[in-house]
């Protein structure tokens, strides 16, 4: 018997968000726009699905004038992404 | 990148291991900025006081020269705001910047218990451990980096900086003055900082364009 997948986190551009944050302290949105290839539309409203969510934290500050948006992965969020990857294992097997 | 594209198992596994890469091979354009600059700017103070101490009529006013370490840490933090990249920081960044940082308290620490000492026994020689002692703490922060980086330059960098600390000793031998000691230290901010901070750069640019 598969466990299910969890639908917030089986979704293209929700699992590199999260596959990201996981690997860092901290991203700034220009940086997952790069890494992950994105509209700024999408990523962002994937973002906030994450952080409704708990699984992501999003931080609004200035670099001098510019605003910045910086993201963090949640204890909830790594909780969630490690359940993610052990039914994914489950698939695979 | 879709925002709801149906993917499958296999897909999701692929995409997590390729995203992981890419953060951790988080080399940013102009990383080595930094390096370059405090080695340029470490350097031309070296041979700026080297100068002053064969010039002067007073050369222990020479010394304050190094004032201008505090324009150029200003000026660096300037630099550093202007920065546009899109950034992340990873749990490496963070401990090589507190490895700098811890190295930066080390030399002013140094400095203070130095100058002290100085002070309390009226001996200036106490002062030709000064450049010795501050090359031997940059390399061992280079040799950090270069470990958490692994990027061997970063190796030859700290090599440089150590084997400078010896020359230190050799020339203070030789000329049994400490002003060479800055030429010294001048020559290893160049190669260590500066020479290492360029191929950092190239490093960066190379990896940035092909990812």
């Amino acid at each position: 018997m598969f466990e299910p997948l969890n639908p917030l986190l089986h979704s293209q551009l929700r699992l590199a968000i999260m596959s990201l944050l996981i690997s860092v302290e901290e991203a700034d949105f220009p940086y997952l726009k790069k890494q992950t290839d994105a509209t700024s539309g999408n990523l962002s409203v994937q973002i906030d699905k994450l952080s409704e969510a708990g699984y992501i934290t999003i931080e609004k500050t200035f670099r001098g004038k510019k605003p910045r948006t910086i993201c963090r992965i949640t204890p909830k969020g790594i909780k969630a992404f490690d359940a993610y990857v052990q039914a994914l294992k489950g698939y695979l097997k | 990148m879709e925002q709801e594209k149906e993917i499958n198992a296999r897909e999701s596994i692929v995409l997590i291991n390729e995203m992981i890469e890419r953060a951790q091979s988080n080399f940013r354009k102009g990383s080595g900025n930094s390096m370059i600059f405090w080695g340029c700017a470490v350097s031309i103070t070296a041979i700026l006081v080297f100068i002053l101490l064969q010039v002067l009529d007073k050369p222990y006013l020479a010394f304050h020269g190094w004032w201008l370490m505090a324009p150029a840490f200003v000026l660096e933090s300037l630099i550093r705001k202007k920065q546009p990249e899109a950034h992340a920081k990873t749990h490496i960044d963070t401990i090589i910047s507190m490895t700098w940082s811890s190295c930066l308290f080390f030399i002013l620490l140094f400095l203070a218990v130095v100058f002290a000492f100085a002070l309390i026994l009226d001996d200036w020689h106490v002062y030709l451990l000064i450049t010795p002692v501050i090359l031997l703490a940059l390399g061992m922060s280079q040799f950090v980096t270069a470990k958490a980086f692994r990027f061997r330059y970063y190796m030859y960098g700290a090599m440089t900086l150590w084997v400078g600390a010896l020359l230190c000793v050799a020339v203070t031998l030789l000329t049994r003055s400490v002003s060479y000691q800055f030429l010294v230290l001048a020559l290893c901010m160049i190669f260590g900082f500066v020479i290492t901070g360029i191929l950092q750069n190239k490093n960066a640019a190379e990896k940035c364009s092909n990812p």
